[in-house]
């Protein structure tokens, strides 16, 4: 089918009257309008930026001290000896753009950055957002500079990153706003890809700078202090975590505090769906741990300069301690961290995904907000788990523990107890029999089907699901969420 | 390289681009016409081999434009649309044309300009999840819609 999308749109093509038309216009032309304002230097030393230094070295202070937390979650002392404060601004005569402070995890850069508005009219401009705003419009038009004002969101353009030596764009950047320290000034907690736009693996310092105030206004991240990273060849087959899926390819493998990354194949044949392997952690203590379980994700896919090859990247939000982790285990083998061969190793089967059946929220009668879209039986989900799972018929509630955390839900209400403390989540249902309670499942918009997390287990119980329609045998269509556990 | 040279090399992918989003001719016209004469007044200052991804992305960009400032759809026949295509094509298209504008998107940007969904995340200002998300649910949609129909060879 690809094929004949393909040859379909390839019959899609402008109709000759337009093409005309737009060649003529363009042959035509129309003059060039230059924007206004000459280059902007960065200003000298003066008495009036001296003082406004000292006020931004007290934000610098007030967010590199912390600014692991901003980041990660858990005990974060492990990066502190990479974290560097107190780096390079640059400035024109309207803002200036300070690396508050920065960390090398090894594959992204983490770093805190404000700016600041050097007189009345930059300072309102940029804490109104006049300044992000206006420097979309002539690309990106009025309606986006509108939104930019009315959202106060750095918008697409704003933030702008090259790795130093060579030039290479870095393929994008992440950022969160901070509480503004100060009102004239504001700060973001920024992510940087140590990955060119082209997908290739990047070194080297990294010059930001913000589309407002111009390249020549660039600061460097030095990114020469990192994290410590282990390197393992691989060279094998790891199963696909959706049950059925197509094996993963896995070539070398580099795992980070933070996160890991893999050479190997990312889709499966017919491009239907990813290939995405089951990654497991043996601790030094022996439990093992899942990514999902450090709060895991995949953080990026890009094709590398073979054909049909990737490197994917996958980011945690818990620090994890290189010198605890005994091995990495993919599939049936364990590879030791310390480049010792691989053994055969079997992890627990309830760390791999199983399958629950689904009902569509309708089912349930619940009041999704139009969020939900399926709702899952806790006593299920609670079995393929390993939780331990209690129903109590005379109240219709529901004790569910696990990792520690033990979840109560009463049927038809929206409050949970998680721990004995009182949690919000959308109602729970429960089965006609009065015998099962399902809870719901958040909806799969915002943030992929692949990646949904449990609403109310979300920070409690980390869960993915993908949810599938198929076929029963008497050809009515039921859902099917294949569950990638903790 | 000039707007005209721009044009005559990547005109097309803007309009299929433009023509994914709106399903309508001329709007997919009026959306390329845009672009362009928006690269004629402000020439981007462009790396070798960006262009094609840069105009993409004023596109998709464009077309929203364009879809906030409209207060109706139109929608027109297929054949209009295409200049030629086999039964096969068609009936695959008509199926796309049933997909919601940013699965169409998506689809276009992934399958026929090759665009990690990383890349396509940068120039639609989205997730990665959330274009995982809608080349997800058009795959399925499509499937479930070539096999009511007893349409569906390979998977997409």
């Amino acid at each position: 089918m690809e094929h004949s999308y393909k040859r379909a749109m390839d019959a899609i093509r402008i109709g000759e009257e337009c093409r005309s038309h737009i060649r003529a216009r363009l042959e035509e032309g129309t003059p060039v309008r230059r924007r206004a304002g000459g280059r902007r230097v960065r200003a000298a030393a003066l008495l009036a930026a001296a003082l406004v230094a000292l006020m931004s070295l007290a934000v610098a202070v007030a967010y590199h001290t912390g600014m692991l937390d901003l980041f990660f979650q858990g005990d974060t002392q492990l990066l502190k000896p990479y974290v560097q404060a107190n780096l390079d601004s640059g400035e024109n005569g309207d803002y200036r753009l300070t690396v508050d402070s920065a960390v090398n995890t090894g594959h992204v850069v983490c770093a805190v950055i404000t700016v600041e508005g050097l007189n009345d009219r930059a300072a309102a401009d940029l804490m109104s957002n006049k300044a992000v705003a206006e420097a979309h419009r002539d690309l990106w038009g009025q309606s986006m500079s509108d939104s930019l004002m009315e959202s106060g969101s750095l918008g697409p353009d704003t933030l702008r990153a090259c790795f130093t030596e060579g030039g290479e764009p870095a393929s994008g950047i992440i950022s969160r706003e901070l509480p503004a320290p100060s009102n004239t000034s504001r700060s973001w907690q920024i992510e940087i890809s140590m990955q060119t736009a082209d997908g290739q693996p990047a070194s080297g310092p990294i010059s930001l700078w913000l589309n407002f105030m111009g390249g020549d206004c660039a600061v460097q991240i030095p990114t020469d202090v990192a994290a410590e990273t282990v390197s393992l060849s691989i060279g094998r087959e790891v199963p696909s975590q959706w049950p059925g899926g197509m094996p993963v390819f896995i070539r070398s493998l580099e795992l980070t505090p933070i996160g890991l990354s893999y050479e190997g194949t990312y889709w499966d044949e017919g491009r239907d769906d990813r290939a995405v392997p089951v990654l497991l952690f043996r601790m030094a203590d022996g439990r093992t741990v899942t990514m999902a379980q450090l709060g895991g994700r995949q953080y990026s896919a890009r094709r590398i300069k073979e054909p049909d090859w990737y490197l994917v990247r996958c980011k945690w939000d818990t620090v994890l301690d290189l010198r605890q982790v005994e091995s990495i285990i993919l599939g049936d083998m364990a590879f030791p961290l310390d480049g010792s061969r691989p053994r055969r190793m079997e992890a627990e089967r309830n760390l791999y995904p199983f399958e629950t059946g689904l009902l569509p929220y309708t089912c349930g009668g619940v009041d999704s907000g139009g969020e939900t879209d399926y709702l899952a039986s806790l006593e299920d989900l609670c079995r393929g788990l390993g939780a331990d799972y209690h129903w109590d018929g005379r109240t219709k509630t529901a004790a569910a523990s696990y990792l520690g955390t033990t979840i109560s839900l009463t049927a038809d209400s929206s409050t949970a107890l998680v721990d004995g403390r009182p949690v919000e989540m959308r109602t729970s249902f429960l089965d006609e029999a009065g015998e099962t309670i399902y809870v719901p499942l958040p909806a799969v918009e915002n943030e992929g089907s692949l990646a949904a997390s449990i609403s109310f287990f979300t920070g409690v119980w980390q869960m993915d699901v993908d949810i599938r329609q198929e076929q029963n045998e008497s050809g009515a269509m039921e859902f099917i969420g294949f569950l990638i556990i903790p | 390289m000039d707007t005209l040279e721009l044009f005559e090399r990547h005109g097309d992918a803007v309009y299929r681009l433009a023509w994914s989003f709106t399903a309508s001719r001329e709007d997919a016209e009026d959306v390329t016409q845009t672009v362009f004469l928006k690269v004629l007044e402000h020439p981007p200052r462009l790396e070798a081999g960006k262009e094609r991804a840069w105009l993409l992305q004023v596109t998709a960009n464009e077309c929203r434009s364009l879809w906030r400032r409209l207060t109706r759809r139109r929608t027109e026949p297929l054949e209009e649309a295409m200049t030629a295509a086999a039964p096969r094509e068609e009936s695959v298209l008509r199926h796309v044309m049933a997909l919601r504008a940013g699965e169409r998107e998506v689809l276009y940007l992934f399958y026929y300009e090759g665009y990690t969904s990383q890349e396509i995340g940068g120039m639609l200002n989205l997730s990665q999840t959330a274009v995982t998300t809608r080349l997800h649910r058009a795959r399925r949609r499509l499937k479930l819609m070539l096999e009511q129909e007893g349409d569906y060879g390979t998977q997409l």
